[in-house]
């Protein structure tokens, strides 16, 4: 078990006013049967309504717009997060997490891929999810800014590359091949500076967290945001606005031990 | 009715607006129709001055068809008919199928006349198509303030259209007066420093048609 | 007997004078365009009615219970009766509502169901509509044109008025309105059936808006009136579809929509008619279903027929659409209007070879019916009745009760050799009389 503190901050500028800002930031940690929120605080300018939501899949997100023009956007969410629990799963049904999405179904790539791999027979799933990890960290190599949110596994794996959004659903994708449900979790994790994805399998009845970006098992490091079935469903925040502007967005998130 | 959005304000306000446009310049081009049958071929010119349009025509026909049902012509008359229709359209839940059925056969008769070897007699229906129109949204439109922004959108349209034409004094006055409630019932926005200044030059003995335009364009706050 | 199709030009010309028509885009322009009716009606006795009136209630009945279960505690998948590749791949489901409840627990307020009759008389389901069917409003403004043209016509025979679809539609928004006013959401001016969304907001007194006009404060919904009071919204009806209806929480892209109006929704505050994640339920591959969600929700043997229907995704009728592929009728699930449906016996052999292979490798995406044999219905064309391809949309509204209205929309194909009668693809429309007798 450990205790995490943690700061994420966004900061947008306009380089011109805008206004009727609409927002919705998906930064409020869950409780978990592998985490616990202590303490949580969040700072959100200019000043707007503001209320709390909870999406499909549990997450809970704020919500909000700042109707006044504005030209500089600012959200900060600090909190401490026990980590690392072995507590009882939370509410959770597998079934929404076999069924491929448009960004995680498999391709021609994907196939040839997981037809290559000899995951152990009778090994349970958690097992079976480590071997395809493996083979996929053979072939996807780590290259920034060669995708986006809306880039799918097939895309990443055809090319060899992408960042830990790609590794993810590249791992989500084989695993419902494998007949596992597999989730797409975006958080934080001790020293990164930015926010983190990684996937978790449904095995012995309970979530088990593997991040195939850095090939381990998902540790007490780790703070879980949000999860759903692919990088789309965990879009961190999200925003519309009136007014023409060009938008310089700047996140920057840190993760330490108490 | 409820209370009406400011988009829906504003298409009523300018389908009052285009809707006289056609109607006034429509009978403005029908009596030119009628002087260059045999009195004055050119008299297409001076409307063109009095429209304040440019005169693209390259002859009386060539005017007579354009002015008249060219959609390219963004001055012509079915032009200004196209953006009464296009802002009734989106307001038929406010003034209802029926009135809104003589905008239609207004914009149909137009049509007819465009192809008619008796263009004048389809116009007359044009005419009276508008006419109706505004009989009907007098009849069957119950919000005072609906029926209010569109009256006054056709009296500020009369209003601009006689200083342009030089109208005599007394006949723009008259369209002055006749305007005024409407401004009140409209409820809109106006633009209090305008109507002042749009009242002296009423009140002037000399008609200043220029100034009275230029304090009339500004007479809503947007 | 007076024969109302004398009057068939007068009517037009009244249709016409009202603006009943449907845009249409073509080489990337708009132009609206005049519905065509047909004066000969579709006529329907009060016992054949009776009929399909009580198989539709139960059908929609059936079909909300769905979507009151796919999205909470997915029973008729955990009972194994639908596979979960069904209602989860299934682009009309939504995860975003999962866990939502729809209010007093009507998610498809507005069901356009399209039935066809075959030459035996059976009636066939051809699909359910529950997103955002559209199209009563036509039989509706045609029905009080053609009693002004031809009165003699309804004096004679015993046709139930069918002019209380505002009242019912009204009806069916009080119900469900969480406080303040009603709202028609339309796309604008520039979609296809801006016409109806324009006069349904006439009829029925409800504000028409665009997505522009609304906004939402504090978990509420509102319009900005003229001098900038704000007015609560309780109900939308919207005619937008679930992607673009919220860009907070669905497509992000969304330029017509109203950030937060599902949060508002799901809170409670504000009904939307239909109910989000509708999709789930009217999918091609679901229809096979349906008659199974009566008889697991209900207990009930299915009224209604369905067309006899082939999953390529079960071996056995994956089988029995390659040996009969030359009699049956693919439909793509993911397409709508009339376009991805594929007759076996119309494909050239290189064209069939292509389409088996996109079976095989996709069988979820398909779905593979019998040939149903039609009964023709005349039109009047140059003068001459000829016989032409039909279908029906019944409207069922759900609030209180559950209501079939009496009428619907009976669409053509003006083409003979054409089974598809969607407006968007040329086709005309009558009205449809119920016999009260």
């Amino acid at each position: 078990m450990s205790e995490l503190a943690f700061e994420y901050r966004m900061h947008s500028d306009f380089h011109r006013p805008i206004f009727n800002h609409a927002f919705r930031l998906m930064l409020l940690p869950p409780d978990t049967g592998r985490q616990k929120v202590l303490h949580l605080e969040a700072e959100i300018a200019p000043k707007s309504w503001i209320s709390q939501g909870q999406d499909g899949f549990g997450n809970r997100y704020f919500y909000g717009t700042a109707v006044e023009g504005h030209s500089t956007f600012t959200a900060c969410v600090r909190g401490t997060v026990q980590t690392g629990l072995e507590g009882p799963e939370d509410d959770a049904d597998p079934i929404l997490y076999t069924i491929p999405t448009p960004t995680t179904a498999p391709g021609p790539s994907a196939i040839s891929l997981y037809q290559s791999v000899n995951a152990p027979d009778g090994a349970d799933a958690m097992a079976r999810a480590e071997c395809l990890m493996a083979a996929l960290r053979r072939n996807l190599q780590y290259v920034p800014g060669v995708t986006d949110t809306t880039s799918s596994s097939e895309a990443a794996l055809r090319q060899g590359s992408g960042v830990c959004q790609d590794f993810t659903q590249v791992l989500l994708t084989l695993c419902r091949m494998d007949g596992i449900p597999a989730r797409y979790v975006a958080g934080m994790v001790i020293g990164e500076g930015k926010t983190h994805a990684w996937a978790e399998v449904w095995s012995d009845g309970a979530w088990h967290g593997l991040d195939p970006t850095w090939g381990r098992r998902v540790n007490g490091d780790y703070i879980e945001l949000c999860h759903g079935r692919d990088c789309r469903d965990c879009l961190l925040n999200r925003g519309v606005y009136a007014g023409p502007a060009m938008e310089n967005q700047m996140i920057t998130v840190s993760v330490k031990n108490v | 009715m409820g209370v009406i959005t400011v988009d829906k304000a504003d298409h009523l306000y300018w389908l009052g607006r285009y809707s006289e446009r056609v109607y006034t310049t429509l009978k403005l081009y029908c009596d030119g129709y009628d002087s260059m049958l045999d009195a004055d071929e050119d008299f297409y010119k001076k409307l063109c001055v009095m429209l304040d349009i440019p005169n693209i025509y390259t002859s009386r026909d060539d005017f007579l068809q354009r002015y008249g049902y060219d959609r390219t012509d963004c001055n012509s008359i079915i032009s200004n008919l196209t953006r009464a229709y296009d802002n009734a359209i989106v307001m038929r839940d406010e003034i209802g199928t029926e009135t809104l059925g003589y905008i239609q056969m207004a914009v149909y008769s137009m049509d007819a006349a465009a192809v008619s070897s008796a263009p004048m007699i389809l116009l007359q229906k044009v005419v009276d198509h508008l006419l109706a129109f505004w009989g009907c949204v007098d009849d069957q439109i119950d919000g005072y303030c609906i029926r209010g922004i569109m009256k006054f959108g056709k009296r500020v349209e009369r209003l601009d259209l006689y200083l342009r034409f030089h109208m005599d004094p007394k006949e723009v006055r008259r369209t002055y007066r006749r305007m005024l409630p409407r401004a009140k019932e409209s409820q809109l926005p106006i633009n209090q420093a305008a109507m002042e200044a749009l009242k002296r030059y009423m009140e002037a003995p000399e008609m200043d048609y220029e100034g009275a335009l230029n304090a009339l364009l500004g007479i809503l706050n947007v | 007997m007076h024969d109302i199709c004398k009057e068939a030009d007068a009517i037009n010309e009244q249709l016409a004078r009202y603006g009943v028509k449907f845009g249409i885009y073509k080489n990337g322009e708009f132009r609206e365009q005049l519905f065509p009716f047909d004066a000969i009606p579709r006529i329907i006795n009060a016992e054949e009615f009776a009929y399909l009136e009580k198989g539709l209630k139960q059908r929609v009945t059936a079909l909300n219970c769905f979507l009151q279960d796919i999205y909470t505690d997915k029973k008729i998948v955990k009972d194994g009766v639908i596979p979960p590749e069904f209602a989860y791949a299934s682009s009309g489901y939504l995860p975003q509502c999962e866990g939502v409840r729809a209010p007093k627990g009507v998610a498809s307020h507005i069901s356009g169901i399209d039935l066809v009759q075959a030459k035996d008389g059976t009636w066939y389901i051809l699909e359910d509509n529950l997103r955002v069917p559209s199209g009563a409003s036509y039989p509706l403004i045609a029905r009080g044109l053609c009693r002004r043209a031809s009165p003699e016509t309804f004096r004679e025979r015993k046709i139930v008025d069918n002019r209380d679809y505002a009242q019912l539609l009204r009806r069916t928004m009080d119900h469900v309105n969480a406080g303040g006013d009603n709202v028609i959401l339309t796309p604008g001016r520039y979609n296809a059936a801006f016409f109806e969304h324009s006069y349904l907001a006439e009829l029925t007194g409800s504000v028409l808006v665009t997505g522009s006009d609304l906004f939402v404060e504090d978990d509420f919904l509102y319009y900005n009136g003229m001098g900038g009071e704000k007015r609560r919204v309780g109900a939308v009806y919207r005619r937008i579809s679930d992607e673009y209806l919220d860009p907070m929480n669905f497509l992000p892209e969304s330029v017509i929509g109203v950030p937060h109006i599902f949060d508002v929704y799901k809170k409670g505050n504000v009904a939307i008619l239909n109910a989000p994640g509708n999709g789930v339920a009217d999918d091609k591959g679901i229809y096979y279903f349906v008659p199974k969600m009566v008889q697991y929700y209900l207990g009930e043997e299915c009224i209604t027929n369905n067309a006899p229907t082939y999953l390529p995704f079960y071996p056995e009728d994956m089988k029995y659409v390659l040996d009969k592929f030359d009699e049956i009728v693919i439909k793509d699930v993911a397409e709508a209007g009339g376009y991805g449906v594929v007759f076996g016996n119309k494909l050239s052999k290189a064209e069939k070879e292509d389409l088996i292979n996109l079976i095989k490798a996709e069988p979820r995406r398909f779905i593979a019916q019998d040939v149903i044999d039609f009964i023709d219905i005349d039109i009047m064309e140059n003068g001459e009745r000829v016989p032409r391809k039909a279908d029906l949309r019944a409207f069922v509204l759900t609030g209180e009760d559950v209501t079939v209205w009496k009428s619907g929309l009976t669409r053509f194909s003006r083409n003979p050799d054409s089974f598809i009668v969607n407006s968007s693809q040329g086709g005309g429309f009558k009205d449809t009389w119920v016999l009260s007798r």
